[in-house]
């Protein structure tokens, strides 16, 4: 199944976000950050976020983090974001 | 999608603080429970908060057991809770609404009635009848008399008023009067004192009589402008000339005078005027207050050339009227009609206008004695026409009088 996805995506030359199967991150300055089609939040504090994904696991650190909005499937989080890393 | 809170806010949030040991467990079961959450943060290291809608704050209690989490409510907010806590005030809610109804059935009463325009008509006369009519502080503005209705009553009551509006503005009610101009009265209050009737244009005397005064001229004698015809002057032993012993009386009377009059009339050979076809149609329109709802495409009308005369149908609750009802509306068509006249038809239309204006012109004494179309002509599609009128008028005009010669003067 994920053969013939990312063959059509190729062939058809789509981006990759419609798949629905990646994140698609949006992040302001460095005091914004949005992210959607994530799987749920493993591990909170206001100097780390952990959410889970498809694939792996997106660590956002920084330090005051406040959840803004959470979504099943999208956060918006805000606060002075030092770093944002895929985990496997 | 993200950052709708609004719908929120009207059903009601609630803001949490939670304390237990597995925090970030219990947010990702809230998160697959499908219920949304916003604003969390840390208070301090054990501490966090969050806020959740009122429609989920009973659904998270399961999820606070199972993972041993303990809670407290720190804020409620939202329209729910605002009419909890206006349920609690209620003595506040029945002022609120109390003062919003006061304003509304304050401003349907009428709390002032002024009375414009009147010079010699004392105000408290009007509004006196005014009152007697229906207008008057205080009266509830739904049962106002029909405003047309009004005024005709008013001009009626007070003849001296030659228009009388009525309007509203607000709370007031405005009653604008224009009064009749005493020009008439003026005049005969003139002919009681010390006039002289002297001739308003060049005639010659066709007929005099003298009420007062003393004639001074006959019938035949050719009279210019300003000549004076009855002396207001009377009783002299001589003749004219002597003033000093008469006694001035006033002079009344009519004289008539034969004048010419030269009229010009234009008319135009062709005549247009609008006649109705005799086809009409109709429809029927609702309307709600001043508003009449008008659907374009839906009632258009079949006509070009149409006029329209409106019937309004208002619906009534017992003797009030309803602020809707329907308008229905007819339209007859109407079609521009051409008349062609010749020359004779033309000139004799233009003889009969010049006649009534003549008429109008000279008043009730006055008679056509012979007319004469001078040259007509025809011009651009247009008649040219004078008329020339042989007229008797009452030539007498009024003048102070005034003694002609100014010898010692001892009458008393």
């Amino acid at each position: 199944m994920r053969k013939i996805q990312s063959w059509i995506l190729d062939r058809f030359d789509l981006p990759a976000d419609v798949t629905s199967k990646v994140p698609r991150i949006l992040m302001v300055g460095s005091s914004r950050i949005h992210v959607e089609n994530h799987k749920g939040i493993e591990r909170f504090s206001s100097t780390e976020l952990w959410l889970r994904l498809y694939q792996g696991k997106l660590a956002i650190t920084g330090e005051e983090l406040v959840i803004r909005v959470a979504y099943p499937d999208e956060v918006v989080v805000e606060g002075r974001i030092d770093e944002v890393k895929f985990q496997k | 999608m993200s950052q709708n809170h609004l719908p929120y806010k009207i059903k009601g949030t609630v803001t949490l603080h939670l304390t237990g040991p597995l925090l970030a467990e219990l947010l990702d079961q809230l998160l697959k429970a499908n219920i949304q959450i916003f604003n969390i943060r840390w208070v301090d290291k054990q501490k966090l908060e969050l806020t959740i809608s009122l429609k989920d704050f009973y659904a998270i209690r399961q999820y606070l057991r199972k993972t041993n989490t303990r809670m407290r409510i720190i804020h409620k907010g939202g329209f729910p809770f605002l009419l909890m806590r206006m349920q609690r005030r209620k003595a506040f809610v029945v002022g609120i609404l109390f003062f919003i109804t006061m304003i509304y059935v304050l401003s349907t009463l009428i709390w002032k009635v002024e009375v414009e325009g009147n010079e010699r008509i004392p105000s408290q006369q009007i509004l006196s009848f005014a009152a007697k009519l229906g207008v008057y502080p205080g009266q509830w503005k739904p049962r106002l008399p029909d405003q047309e209705e009004f005024q005709n009553d008013l001009l009626e009551y007070f003849p001296q008023a030659s228009w009388v509006g009525f309007r509203m503005e607000g709370t007031r009610a405005i009653i604008t009067v224009v009064e009749k101009q005493d020009i008439d009265e003026k005049e005969k209050e003139g002919e009681k004192g010390p006039v002289d009737l002297v001739s308003r244009r060049d005639a010659v005397i066709y007929d005099i009589h003298v009420e007062r005064g003393r004639p001074m001229v006959e019938v035949n004698d050719v009279v210019k402008k300003g000549d004076l015809l009855i002396s207001g002057a009377y009783g002299g032993d001589n003749e004219a000339g002597e003033e000093g012993k008469s006694r001035i009386v006033g002079a009344k009377g009519k004289v008539l005078g034969e004048v010419w009059y030269d009229s010009e009339v234009v008319v135009p050979l062709m005549n247009k005027r609008k006649v109705y076809t005799g086809n009409r149609s109709s429809t029927i329109l609702p309307y709600v207050g001043s508003w009449m709802v008008r659907i374009p495409f839906l009632f258009s009308n079949p006509y070009d050339k149409y006029e329209t005369i409106q019937h309004k149908k208002v619906l009534y609750l017992g003797k009030w009227p309803l602020p809707f009802g329907w308008v229905e509306e007819e339209y007859l068509e109407m079609k521009w009609a051409e008349q062609r006249l010749n020359q004779s038809e033309a000139i004799a239309l233009g003889r009969e206008r010049a006649r009534s204006d003549l008429l109008s012109q000279i008043g009730p004494d006055g008679k056509i004695i012979t007319e004469k179309v001078l040259h007509p002509r025809v011009v651009s599609g247009k008649v040219y026409i004078r008329i020339h009128f042989d007229v008797v008028e009452d030539i007498a005009k009024i003048r102070p009088h005034l003694p002609q010669t100014t010898p010692s003067r001892n009458d008393g």
